[in-house]
């Protein structure tokens, strides 16, 4: 794995801090709280799609325009591969247990932190879910590699320029944030 | 104007500049290439995550690290993939957008083919450090004289190379 400037005990720091970095913005964003996550599923509280599509916002003009700018090299970046069917599966798994639990993995790490006993349930339940799945992998095996759709962009998908892609998701996400403010209700 | 205000315009004159930013060749448009010498020195360097895959069905001249194509391999996300043909053309492209569908994303294709490997690394018309890592020997061309045919050129450096 070619890991550029860092080196293989340099990335594995460069991790760790962007781990801390991740989890304490997490924490000033309240979404250590299991409340205010699910508020997001009853679209009482939309905390949760601000901070993760300004997340994403942020990360997509940041690489986008360091690629531009000739700093960073975009193919070099690891683009996980697409498999519908396992993917959905998860998906679906992961949005019950979410909703259940009121946290997701990274929330979790997060309220745990924080001395919330919630927290601290919901990272064992999810370490306890990897250690089934790692030892049932092998019969899994077949579903995890089925239907491949190998690494999908949305300009490859869609057949247009990055820059455009680019440029509406930007609108997209300033629109819904402009329309969040004016109709959520405060709570 | 607070910092939410700013960051939002900020975002916006990002987003309004993105779709006139220059498009880079892997945007889902055309197959990017390498030089030959500039793939000469990948390989001598070892470079990680490098494959070279012949498109061939007859070769002459060897590549170092060339392997056969396998239409049912699938080669890793983050691998470099080097595709040979005879001229950089044709079969290359259509491999070229059937590795790109599976999800390489650094693939490209050796500019001018196995000719171009020919021309530049065995035997080139400048004597390079690279070239003669690969046991090239510079043409020596007389004032006026042009190239020789490929087809002797390649049957005078068969064999040579790693």
């Amino acid at each position: 794995m070619d890991l550029g400037w860092f080196g293989p005990d340099g990335a594995l720091l460069v991790a760790v801090a962007i781990g801390f970095a991740f989890g304490f913005a997490l924490e000033r964003a309240g979404l250590g709280s299991a409340r205010r996550l699910s508020g997001q599923f009853f679209l009482t509280n939309f905390a949760v799609f601000r901070v993760m599509f300004s997340a994403v916002v942020t990360a997509l003009l940041g690489a986008f325009w360091l690629s531009r700018l000739g700093l960073l090299d975009l193919p070099r970046l690891y683009l996980p591969e697409t498999f519908l069917a396992p993917q959905l599966a998860g998906g679906l798994i992961f949005g019950a247990g979410m909703v259940l639990a009121g946290l997701c993995p990274g929330t979790s790490c997060v309220a745990a932190a924080t001395g919330r006993a919630d927290g601290l349930f919901v990272m064992l339940g999810v370490l306890s879910g990897v250690l089934v799945a790692g030892l049932g992998f092998e019969r899994l095996r077949a579903f995890q590699e089925s239907t491949p759709r190998g690494a999908l962009t949305l300009p490859v998908l869609l057949g247009i320029p990055e820059g455009v892609v680019v440029a509406g998701v930007v609108a997209l996400a300033l629109l819904a944030f402009r329309f969040l403010d004016r109709f959520e209700r405060p709570s | 104007m607070n910092v939410r205000h700013l960051l939002a315009l900020a975002a916006a004159f990002g987003g309004f500049l993105a779709p006139f930013g220059r498009d880079q060749a892997p945007a889902g448009t055309g197959p990017a290439l390498v030089a030959p010498l500039e793939l000469a020195g990948w390989i001598r360097d070892r470079r990680p995550g490098l494959r070279v895959v012949d498109l061939r069905s007859t070769i002459e001249v060897r590549l170092p690290r060339g392997e056969r194509f396998v239409p049912e391999e699938r080669f890793a996300p983050q691998s470099t993939v080097v595709l040979v043909s005879e001229d950089g053309a044709g079969e290359s492209q259509r491999i070229w957008a059937r590795l790109r569908a599976q999800g390489v994303r650094d693939l490209r294709i050796l500019e001018r083919g196995a000719e171009g490997w020919i021309d530049d690394v065995l035997s080139p018309t400048t004597p390079s450090e690279l070239s003669r890592y690969f046991g090239g020997v510079p043409r020596l061309l007389a004032p006026g004289e042009t190239a020789p045919p490929r087809k002797v050129r390649a049957a005078l450096v068969r064999g040579r190379g790693c």
